[in-house]
């Protein structure tokens, strides 16, 4: 081989080999992250992609999906032009259409839905991921429908609405400044991957860690000095036993109590319902490790704590669980404090970078006036009042009952039908109760199968985006790439719909990056100096780090001005829903305690507890990532195993009331006895039919994902 | 300058994130059933007390001092890197007979089926001579993986180099 | 200023050369040879006859004027060493060439045997060792006219020349003397399973045959007569039934052999400042903590750098000898460590099967004897280890990173229990 050769095969940059690095963000996970890209580039496609190390928040990292962007991006299923169907709707054939038939198409078919019912029959629902959604939220309150609804409605909102109600917001940890780190629910070796480094930083200060989790983790071997390996559901009455165990002990900061919170008497009284022998007996803990916990978090100095954004709300018991952690917070005058945790308020797409943009007024201000109330709205009457998007838990009963008003059409960008309890009962709730269906999407998907027209969307690396990074920094991305086939970034798809149906709406009519011009206008930076950087640039008017202690200043955004133990909001719904204002700890199983369905399924299931290398569905079919782990996979503990007779590798059927599926069983230790973790996402295995479209918590709506029963045993056929 | 790859198993966590890096770069074939020359583990292992050791590991080639494959190798394929120090190879004199496998006791060569070639990680011998790090140290987010300047790895001391495996396994060079 | 003889030059020869030079940038090397060429690699004939290799591939460390330079010798080519006067360290070639050194290494290799019967030295009747064997077997099938073989004998090198017909098509026989193939290294049960799979791929298996004599028809073509009177008709006719050291230039009342030239671990004979290396000694085993001749092209690697460096007033040792193959033909790998018949009554065996993987193994109370693995050629080093460990050490079990490996690539708990569990580091 030549030297160029050699360097070729090597994919070193370079002008001899013509082989440029181009910058990009990565889009696989959530916007709280997208980690700078350096993608290798030659003749027009990626062959190489690693971390951004002049990225001012990833500094070069990535994590597992990131580092196999080339395989999501060039996966073989991406739908590759406009389509519509031809089969029976989920038969998946369709026929290629022109980008102009297709809105035309679409146009028509929104418009007679409008006519004939009216704009709210419309629903508009997206999946991952966000990026698009100011602009897709106001398409749809112009087009003149109040029903705008996310992925929201299952992923990090109801931790959100505890933190609003609770706090007035969401609050980061202080790592630098803190002497115990509290991870509950905490595993950045598996999500979050750039936390770790401040675990590891703390640590090496001589900070202490404390883990709470139900299965041994990577965090838990690698970074815990007390780690509680919680049996699953049972974390509310966790903190409200170490509350007790705070005010009992006279740990608890009672200047900070009495001067920024609301409610403590009606607390304490709550939390004196648990003392150490229950909370022991409900949680499977030992006493004293429980007692330890507590003391290390109460007395140690300053605590910080991860807010867990989904893990710990994905239970019907979610919502308070949530909210008797940040009232620990609030308890130990950690909150608001150097070394604890403290609010950074949002400024795009619900990301803190330490200045202000007009995103969500771009989102809301065009809400339809004198509109009917959102899907869900009568059945999440608090999600109603603190969100701005409709309960999609509510979509699948709204179709099947057509109450109070039917929904006749759905348009959607990145549906994922596998998000939804009872997923095939949605499937055919939509088959044959919408007059039309639209998919935009980047792969082929179950509910796509569905759709009346299919628009194919590119990924991350085909377009240009707006994101803001802590720091105060702005960026808008460049393509490295022309988007694969006829695919379309989702903005450009919107905003030439808005013209081809000629909305209200000159802003979007204009595109995207008016748009965008509009939302960070006074910033002290515009669009066209953002496209001329191409690289993150610094924002005038940021001002980071965010700096603790302006609530404790200036009030917290609450009806109290306070930290409410006691949720005034929660207080003001309608009492016939039985919802406590208090963060009170109840069974996550409660729905399904029955005698009967206890003795039928007597084992505790969570899906979806992160692994490396997968987020939701689109690593299941990710072929890399799928690589490590090739069968959809479920964990067992080994005592169950033992006894039902089920060796590691063996196949085995999860059942529920609602179903079963196989999987492979991975025989383990890290999980408890009478737990079953199973992957979800996965199309053959779909672990979210085992879930009733009903058990969800009363207060957001969240459905209980990570905790339902479910029976398991070695599958016996071929 | 002789390289050495470094492991810390206490910052691993099985990610694979390694794995994907070394995907991209090699250019392997996954979907057709092509091994990655990294590979990653997650075992168990039950103490006497009743504990649980859960292990994490990023392993591939070990660049031996003394890389018994080299003189496994019938078609004298494989040699040692006077640069760098890697076990780099041509394979195409390679007849596919597997007697590196044999030689090896990590498993690091792997038969592709597509040419009836061994192939194996080269520690990113070109990567590395251009100034950049192997492909799966890049990918490592936790810090568990690296790759140093044998001089700087030696000044470092009690550092983890995958080579401390090796002198159990009597692969260092003959003294 | 050293003075050292290699006699042969094979891979140990090329070795213990290139040992010597490591060591020693001075010493006077000189190389005798009875070929014109660069050290060859016996194992490669086959692959060249088949166009995986080109003809250099034949010899992997290149021209002999190459090596020569490289390595900074002096060779006597085509000078084969008639005699070896072990007292005083001296060699007479067949030329009449004397010279006197401080020390000697022997790597005269091995030679394909061939059993004396009538018709062994027919055209046609060959064996597969030599340069020339091999392009005699390329020219022989590439000509077109081969419509069938016999392969006498199932050795690693039989099974590869039949791989070459049934690739081509040409029907083709392997016959063996023994009922049992690979009986040295295989179980009967994964002997059955590799031979099912050749008889898969279109060879003809014919065991327990024991060949008589051959003979040419008017035709030219081969007959094959066995001693219980069946004929096998085929146009050539492949001797594959083992090899024998080249030692017939030695007198053994001088020098210590026994299937072999003895040596120990540092590869020196009983005679001080002679070694050997390669397939012409018989060095220390692992297995048995005899000395056995084992003639594998990385044992002489090995062996021949251990002389070399020795001779050279270095220290070097050889880790031993271990009875292991990994056969690979027609798309089917199959390794085997230890000996099958080292078997006792109160042994336990162990023996596991599924769509890709056939494992047996047998264990005496604490030592594994031997294994047997199909269809997991990658792992075959990290099984060779452990059967090595179990050797060595026998209370210790794999490493967690063995264990991993195996688990991943499909081995059951239960062998990796078998093997000896794992530990901790």
């Amino acid at each position: 081989m030549t030297e160029l050769e050699e360097k070729l095969k090597a994919k070193i940059p370079g002008a001899d080999t013509g082989i440029e690095v181009k910058r990009s963000i990565c889009a696989i996970c959530s916007p709280s992250h997208h980690c700078g890209l350096n993608c290798y580039v030659k003749d027009g496609t990626i062959i190489r992609v690693e971390g951004d190390p002049d990225h001012p928040y990833s500094h070069g990292k990535l994590c597992t999906k990131g580092s196999a962007t080339r395989s999501y991006v060039y996966r073989k299923d991406r739908i590759r032009t406009p389509m519509r169907r031809i089969g029976e709707r989920g038969e998946g054939k369709f026929e290629p259409i022109s980008w102009d038939e297709a809105y035309q198409l679409i146009a028509q078919g929104l418009n007679r839905v409008k006519t004939e019912y009216s704009p709210h029959s419309v629903a508009f629902f997206s999946g991952y991921s966000k990026w698009y959604r100011p602009i897709y939220q106001r398409f749809a309150h112009v087009f003149g429908s109040v029903n705008f609804g996310t992925d929201d409605s299952v992923c990090a909102v109801a931790m959100k609405m505890g933190d609003n109600l609770t706090t007035g917001g969401g609050a980061a940890p202080d790592m630098a400044h803190s002497n115990t780190f509290l991870g509950w629910n905490f595993d950045g070796y598996y999500s979050e991957h750039l936390s770790i480094e401040g675990v590891q930083k703390l640590k090496a200060r001589g900070g202490k860690v404390i883990i709470i989790d139900i299965r041994k983790t990577p965090a838990a071997k690698n970074l815990a000095d007390i780690f509680l390996q919680i049996r699953p559901g049972t974390d509310g009455a966790l903190a409200l036993g170490m509350a007790k165990l705070i005010i009992d002990n006279g740990w608890a900061d009672m200047d900070y109590v009495e001067r920024y919170t609301y409610g403590f008497d009606q607390y304490k009284e709550l939390a004196g319902q648990y003392p150490l022998e229950k909370v022991s007996e409900i949680t499977g803990l030992r006493a004293e490790d429980i007692y330890e916990a507590a003391k290390v978090f109460a007395t140690n100095g300053p605590a910080c704590t991860n807010f867990s954004a989904s893990a710990l709300v994905h239970r019907i018991n979610g919502f308070n669980t949530h909210r008797s952690i940040v009232c620990l917070m609030a308890l130990t005058g950690n909150y608001d404090r150097v070394g604890g945790n403290y609010p950074v308020p949002a400024t795009y797409l619900r990301q803190p970078a330490g200045f202000s943009t007009r995103d969500e007024l771009f989102r809301n201000e065009r809400y339809p006036k004198d509109g009917p109330e959102r899907i869900g709205a009568q059945r999440f009457p608090l999600w109603e009042s603190s969100f701005n998007e409709f309960q999609a838990m509510d979509l699948l009963r709204t179709l099947e009952e057509g109450t109070p008003y039917p929904v006749k059409a759905i348009f959607a960008l990145g549906m994922n039908a596998k998000m939804f309890p009872e997923t095939e009962r949605l499937l055919e709730a939509m088959k044959e109760h919408l007059d039309f269906f639209v998919d935009v999407d980047v792969f082929m998907t179950r509910a796509a199968a569905y759709a009346d027209i299919v628009l194919p969307a590119c990924t991350s690396v085909e377009r240009s985006e707006l994101k803001c990074y802590r720091g105060g920094y702005l960026y808008y991305t460049r393509p490295v790439i022309e988007p694969l086939y006829e695919s379309k970034s989702d903005v450009d798809i919107l905003c030439e719909l808005a013209k081809a149906m000629d909305l209200d709406d000159d802003l979007l009519k204009s595109g995207y990056e008016a748009c965008l011009d509009w939302m960070i206008e006074g910033c002290g930076i515009t669009m066209a100096e953002l496209k001329e950087s191409g690289r993150p640039m610094l924002v005038p008017t940021a001002k980071w780090p965010v700096k603790p202690g302006s609530c404790l200043e200036n009030g917290f955004r609450t009806p109290t001005g306070k930290i409410e133990f006691y949720a005034t909001a929660v207080a003001a719904i309608d009492p016939k829903y039985g919802l406590d204002p208090l963060p009170s700890y109840r069974d996550s199983l409660e729905d399904q305690n029955d005698p009967d369905t206890k003795a039928d399924y007597p084992f505790y299931l969570c899906t979806g507890a992160r692994v490396a290398y997968s987020i939701h569905s689109r690593s299941q079919r990710t072929p890399w990532l799928r690589s490590m782990c090739p069968v959809p996979t479920c964990e067992i503990n080994q005592e169950d195993a033992r006894r039902l007779d089920i060796a590691n590798g063996d196949q085995v059927t999860i059942s529920s009331p609602y179903g079963s599926i196989r999987m492979r069983a991975h025989v383990t230790g890290k999980t408890l006895a009478g737990v079953v973790l199973a992957q979800h996402g996965y199309t053959e295995a779909n672990v979210n039919s085992l879930l009733g479209r009903d058990h969800l918590d009363p207060y957001t709506g969240f459905p209980g994902y990570k905790g339902m029963r479910c029976n398991i045993s070695k599958y016996e056929g071929g | 300058m002789k390289y050495v790859f470094t492991f810390d198993e206490d910052r691993c966590s099985a990610c694979g994130a390694c794995r994907m890096g070394c995907i991209d770069q090699n250019d392997i074939d996954i979907e057709s059933g092509e091994s990655c020359f990294r590979r990653t583990y997650e075992d168990e292992i039950e103490l006497k007390d009743g504990g649980l050791y859960c292990v994490y590991l990023s392993a591939a080639c070990m660049h031996c001092e003394n890389a018994p494959c080299i003189d496994a190798c019938p078609a004298g394929c494989i040699k040692k890197d006077q640069e760098t120090g890697f076990t780099v190879y041509d394979n195409t004199n390679c007849i596919g007979c597997k007697s590196c496998a044999l030689a090896c006791p990590f498993g690091a060569p792997v038969f592709r089926k597509s040419d009836g070639k061994m192939v194996k990680c080269d520690g990113c011998n070109i990567r590395v001579k251009n100034g950049l790090k192997p492909a799966c140290v890049r990918a490592c987010s936790f810090g568990a993986l690296d790759c140093v300047a044998e001089a700087d790895f030696n000044a470092s001391e009690g550092g983890k180099a995958c080579s401390q495996l090796l002198k159990n396994l009597g692969l260092q060079k003959y003294s | 200023m050293k003075k050292v003889a290699i006699l042969g030059f094979g891979a140990a020869g090329y070795h213990g050369a290139q040992g010597v030079r490591m060591t020693d940038a001075e010493a006077v090397i000189d190389v005798y040879t009875d070929t014109a060429f660069g050290p060859h690699n016996p194992m490669l004939t086959t692959y060249y006859a088949k166009n995986a290799l080109p003809y250099q591939g034949m010899f992997p460390y290149g021209s002999l004027e190459e090596v020569q330079e490289r390595l900074n010798l002096q060779v006597f080519r085509a000078s084969p060493v008639a005699e070896l006067k072990t007292a005083e360290k001296a060699i007479r070639t067949a030329g009449g060439r004397t010279a006197w050194y401080d020390s000697i290494l022997i790597a005269t290799g091995a030679s394909a045997f061939v059993p004396k019967i009538p018709g062994a030295g027919l055209p046609g009747v060959f064996s597969m060792r030599t340069e020339a064997d091999a392009r005699y077997l390329k020219e022989r099938l590439e000509s077109g006219a081969v419509r069938s073989g016999l392969v006498v004998g199932i050795s690693w090198s039989g099974i590869k020349v039949a791989e070459n017909f049934a690739q081509r098509g040409i029907p083709c026989t392997l016959m063996n003397r023994s009922a049992q193939a690979f009986s040295h290294a295989l179980f009967p049960e994964t002997a059955e399973r590799v031979l099912a799979h050749f008889q898969e791929r279109g060879l003809q298996i014919s065991l327990g045959k024991t060949l008589q004599r051959i003979e040419q028809g008017a035709d030219g073509g081969l007959s094959a007569f066995t001693r219980d009177g069946q004929q096998l008709t085929a146009d050539i006719i492949v001797m594959t039934s083992g090899i024998r050291p080249n030692l017939d230039f030695l007198s053994t009342e001088d020098i210590c052999t026994e299937g072999g030239l003895l040596v120990d671990p540092h590869m020196e004979t009983c005679v001080p400042g002679i070694y050997a290396a390669g397939d012409c000694c018989a060095a220390y085993d692992i297995f048995t903590g005899t000395q056995k001749n084992i003639a594998l092209w990385m044992n002489s690697v090995e062996q021949g750098r251990v002389a070399g460096v020795n001779m050279a007033g270095g220290s070097a040792r050889f880790r031993g000898n271990l009875p292991v193959s990994l056969g690979h033909c027609l798309g089917l790998d199959f390794l085997s460590v230890g000996d099958p018949s080292a078997a006792v009554p109160t042994g336990r065996v162990y023996e596991y099967a599924d769509k890709q993987l056939y494992i047996r193994a047998a264990r005496n109370g604490r030592k594994l004897h031997c294994i047997n693995v199909i269809g997991a050629a990658e792992c075959s080093g990290a099984i060779k280890n452990a059967f090595i460990k179990s050797i060595e050490a026998p209370d210790a079990a794999l490493s967690i990173q063995t264990a991993c490996l195996l688990r991943s690539q499909g081995f059951p708990d239960d062998f990796i229990k078998f093997l000896g569990g794992k530990h901790l580091d």
